[in-house]
């Protein structure tokens, strides 16, 4: 038996994957969408594999690649607030053929620790896809049961409170949880992770006191009740969570509007034909009933901006990074 | 530990020839006392590590006060490593001074393994610009002339053996698209 | 659990389910065997294959796939000093003298029946105790990590053999090598002069240079004249298979060590690997022969890197929580399937449980069918002159770099490594330090700064909980009984000054 069944890896020269993937790909692809890459996408993440952004990915590939007709490559490259992937994606031809997944962590890392490294406009920003809350949770067994008795144990051991989160210092949940501190008057311990799963077995090992993340990795152990919500940074309560208030409904006003997004980017330069004809194969994708059923389960919201919207955004919210950067005391 | 063969007879065992050390491979062979390849190598490795320390040293502090920051660890480590090397120069000198037993290093068929050693840097840099196929028949054959073989027709029947193997394995099976 | 173990068996009436298996089996075993692709790389590029599929016959392929992959390292690792993974970097050590010696065929043979028995052993355990060691591997806290990792790197002393110095130089650099790239906790660039190295040095393409490629460099020294023969492979009934009985403690030791050192997550194979070769070490009745072709060796690294496959799978069953990268990627194709695995598993879908118990007892004797009937093939590569082998060598780690990755940039990681492993085994640098040390020095790293702003800048952490004292321990044992040893020999008069081997 061989191996000839597994086309994928990657691809970096048209040409020769051209004649490869015309003879391995069995059924030509209904075309539904204009955007025809000429050989294999590699989609590069900026977490380990299974954590919230990648399961994400994945799940949209199964509804693309029919669409487009070519195989998506998740390449995982992970690394401190993501400069890894986008390391790769900068240095990448701007032909569609690399694009990365980017969450809000890009544009806050973009402001500190790489700052003079990458920018904004080394980038291009296709599309948005998700907006994702993120949420505070405890151990089941844990005395901080609400946000609530979250900030009077923190009053009382100031800076004690050790909090588990995806990413270094101003990473997106970090500010996220230092505009709870600013908004309640308390201090935390940041301790951060690379990956989501390693904030989990920090957290059921007692490691750490309270954990950050979106629902979507840790919606397995609210259902199994290993672990208890504190409140959503969030407008609205969660469709997946339906009994975890928010932080307002707390008594807490944390601006809401700093929420996960996960988007698309590629290199600088890409022809905005070619963005925009990306964005519409992604959005076509995400209406897919095997998409639609997991972005309910894991309480996602779903997010349609093209490239110049999305363009327009990034700036924005950027601007917002730079007042919470500030307030934190991490930017000048 | 008993042998797991039990058909082996004692002509199989091992054929390994001494090496031939007779006058054109002495010739072809350059003798070296380690402990002047220690003090040299321990010079080199304290360069490297100084710039290693000036580096960490210029790293920021870190954010939170309990942290020991990026530069703490490569300090910690650079220490432990300086303290080493210098110990491998001074023993190095005292062997260079005849107080310790003197070995000497030999670096057998020196223009090959440098010639050897280009074709590794030669490959990797021409690798994109030959493509993957080219890259690996005129290379390895270049490989095998260094290694000291001579039979025309295993200096050819090798690379093209081996470019066939690629492209079956990587290029068919596996997909990898090379340039 | 009878009934639930049935129900596993059960998906075996199932025709596709074995066809996946086979084909797992051996995808895995050749994407092993190359140097630079690797089981977690395998599963990832099984996973477009599984959406149709249903789960449980997914399942059983990546499963297959993952435990023939972690031992297809092996092969290369034993013939030509290749490992492809860092978790065969242990079976390097010793397999590849004995190929130097003649003694391939035999290597092969121990290393798959090794491989066998520590998958079937440690599945075994995984049926009874995935989830009562799972619930405890939590325990395991930053303190923990970072001491595990010492007494991973303390396995350093023995391999430097006598050469403290030069093992402690070693140490040293593959320590400061494992800290260039972004910062984990300030994300700061550190010793990174291009971004390319902001990911920190790729593994394999340095585990490819610093072994594969300056053996080359030694290959080419010798010249034409050295010849190795390897006698031939015979059928299955010329084995001599009363051989293997010494080995059983060994293997049985290795296959424990390596199932629990497989639940932490994130220590996974190459500790496991790591520390049951140092333990076998230490246990057995020729320790000389380790490093210079003890079969015993090659044992000990096989069936723990191994049998630390089903213990990465325990807190992936039993939790939700991947032990290691590669089931990292099952978690995504389980999730993809629509199955959250985690605590509610074994209720809500047992027969995925039970499958993968089942797929990994029916999975060893295809597994090792197929590496006791390829090896007889492998074996005669030993076989091949010198020349050719150096050739053949240098344009597989070229192309193994190439496709880890599919950039240039571990292409010149390998080539700058190829070299300066040469000049380091010239200047008697042993490099199993310097690998051990690049392997363990982030996981040390992130761990001991993890901790402190855990513990709030307290060392109490180090010291404090149970597991980390007797890891602790375990180092310093290890560091300084050898280190008496040492000072003792010294006393002795040495042996006469003459030439030392080139390597």
């Amino acid at each position: 038996m061989s191996l000839n069944l597994l086309k994928t890896i990657r691809a970096n020269s048209a040409a020769v994957c051209m004649t490869i993937t015309a003879a391995l790909v069995a059924a030509p692809a209904a075309a539904e969408t204009a955007w025809k890459p000429s050989g294999p996408v590699n989609v590069l993440m900026h977490t380990k594999p299974g954590g919230t952004a990648d399961i994400f990915i994945r799940t949209l590939a199964q509804s693309l690649e029919p669409l487009i007709g070519q195989t998506i490559v998740v390449v995982n490259a992970p690394g401190a607030g993501g400069a890894t992937q986008m390391a790769r994606v900068a240095h990448a031809k701007p032909d569609g053929l690399t694009l990365g997944i980017n969450t809000m962590s890009h544009f806050t890392s973009m402001l500190t620790n790489l700052k003079g490294t990458f920018s904004v406009d080394d980038f291009s920003w296709v599309a948005s896809t998700q907006e994702d809350p993120i949420i505070f949770f405890a151990r089941a067994d844990s005395d901080i049961k609400t946000i609530g008795d979250l900030v009077a144990k923190a009053k009382a051991n100031s800076g004690k409170i050790n909090i588990g989160g995806f990413g270094p210092v101003g990473s997106m949940q970090h500010l996220g949880t230092s505009m709870l501190e600013k908004a309640a008057g308390i201090k935390l311990n940041w301790v951060g992770f690379d990956s989501t799963p390693d904030i989990m077995t920090a957290l059921l090992g007692g490691h750490v006191d309270i954990g950050v993340s979106n629902l979507g990795p840790t919606a397995p152990f609210f259902e199994s009740k290993r672990i208890i919500g504190l409140g959503v940074l969030g407008e609205t309560r969660l469709e997946g969570l339906p009994d975890l208030p928010t932080f307002r409904e707390q008594g807490f006003e944390v601006d809401t509007s700093w929420v996960q997004v996960r988007g698309l980017f590629g290199p600088k330069d890409m022809p905005l034909e070619l963005q925009q004809q990306i964005a519409d194969a992604f959005h076509e994708a995400m209406k897919a009933k095997s998409y639609q059923d997991y972005a309910r389960n894991t309480g996602v919201v779903d997010s349609w901006m093209g490239p110049k919207e999305y363009d327009a955004f990034v700036r924005k919210v950027s601007g917002t990074a730079v007042k919470q950067l500030q307030a934190a005391g991490l930017l000048q | 530990m008993e042998r797991l063969f039990s058909h082996r007879s004692k002509e199989e065992i091992m054929e390994k020839q001494p090496f031939d050390e007779g006058k054109q491979r002495v010739a072809d062979c350059i003798r070296l006392p380690l402990p002047l390849l220690e003090v040299a190598a321990g010079l080199m490795l304290l360069a490297t590590l100084i710039w290693y320390v000036i580096d960490a040293r210029s790293l920021p502090e870190p954010f939170n006060a309990t942290d020991i920051g990026a530069g703490g660890f490569p300090l910690l480590i650079a220490t432990g490593t300086i303290l080493a090397t210098v110990l491998m120069i001074g023993f190095g000198l005292a062997g260079m001074m005849g107080r310790m037993e003197r070995d000497v290093t030999r670096w057998r068929r020196p223009f090959y393994v440098l010639a050897t050693s280009l074709i590794f840097v030669a490959q990797a840099a021409w690798f994109e610009t030959l493509g993957v196929y080219l890259c690996v028949a005129l290379f390895s054959a270049a490989v095998m002339l260094a290694a000291g073989e001579r039979r025309p027709l295993h200096v050819l029947g090798v690379p093209l053996a081996l470019v066939a193997f690629i492209y079956v394995v990587f290029a068919i099976a596996l997909n990898v698209v090379f340039p | 659990m009878i009934e639930n173990l049935l129900l596993g068996l059960s998906a075996f009436g199932d025709p596709m389910v074995w066809i996946s298996l086979v084909f797992g089996a051996l995808a895995g075993y050749l994407i092993g065997a190359i140097p630079g692709l690797g089981p977690s790389l395998g599963v990832a590029l099984l996973i477009p294959f599984t959406y149709g599929l249903d789960p449980v016959v997914s399942i059983v392929g990546l499963v297959a796939l993952y435990a023939a992959a972690e031992y297809g390292g092996a092969i290369t690792a034993i013939l030509i000093n290749s490992p492809g993974t860092s978790a065969a970097v242990a079976t390097a050590w010793d397999g590849y003298p004995l190929t130097q010696q003649g003694r391939a065929g035999e290597a092969l043979m121990v290393s798959i029946v090794a491989s066998g028995i520590g998958i079937f052993v440690s599945a075994l355990f995984l049926l009874f105790t995935a989830v009562p060691l799972s619930e405890l591997a939590l325990s395991f806290g930053p303190g923990e990590y970072f001491a595990l990792a010492v007494v991973g790197l303390s396995l350093v002393v023995g391999l430097a053999e006598g050469l403290v110095v030069k093992g402690a130089v070693a140490m040293g650099i593959g320590l400061a090598l494992a800290t260039v790239g972004l910062d984990t906790q300030t994300g700061v660039p550190r010793f990174a002069v291009s971004t390319e190295l902001f990911e920190g040095l790729p593994l394999v393409p340095v585990l490819l240079g610093l072994y594969a490629l300056s053996e080359v460099l030694f290959m080419v020294e010798e010249g034409a004249a050295a010849k190795v023969k390897s006698p031939p492979v015979g059928g299955f009934m010329s084995w001599n298979w009363k051989g293997f009985w010494p080995l059983n403690g060994v293997i049985m030791r290795s296959s424990v060590l390596g199932y629990v050192i497989g639940i932490i997550p994130g220590a996974g194979a190459s500790i496991a690997s790591f520390i049951a070769y140092a333990t076998a070490k230490r246990t057995s009745k020729a320790p000389e022969l380790f490093g210079k072709g003890s079969v015993e060796g090659v044992a000990a690294s096989e069936a723990a890197n191994n049998a630390a496959v089903s213990g990465a799978m325990a807190p992936l069953l039993a939790l939700g929580i991947p032990g290691s990268p590669t089931t990292a990627v099952m978690i995504g194709a389980l999730m993809i399937q629509g199955i959250q695995p985690g605590p509610l598993l074994f209720s809500r879908n047992p027969e995925i449980p039970y499958t993968i118990f089942a797929s990994l007892w029916i999975g060893v004797p295809i597994m090792v069918f197929i590496g006791l009937a390829g090896a007889r093939g492998w074996a005669q590569v030993a076989n091949i002159p010198r020349p050719a082998i150096a050739a053949i060598v240098s344009a597989i780690c070229l192309v193994g770099a190439y496709s880890s990755e599919g950039t240039m940039f571990p292409v010149f990681v390998m080539t700058a490594f190829g070299i300066l492993g040469y000049l380091l085994r010239k200047v008697q640098i042993p490099l199993a330090p310097v690998i051990l040390a690049l392997v363990l020095g982030e996981v040390m790293e992130t761990n001991f700064r993890r901790a402190l702003i855990t513990s709030q800048g307290s060392l109490d952490i180090f010291y404090t909980s149970p597991v980390t004292v007797v890891l602790s321990l375990m180092a310093i044992l290890a560091f300084v009984l050898p280190a008496i040893g040492f000072v003792r020999r010294r006393r002795r008069p040495g042996p006469a000054a003459g030439e030392v081997a080139s390597r």
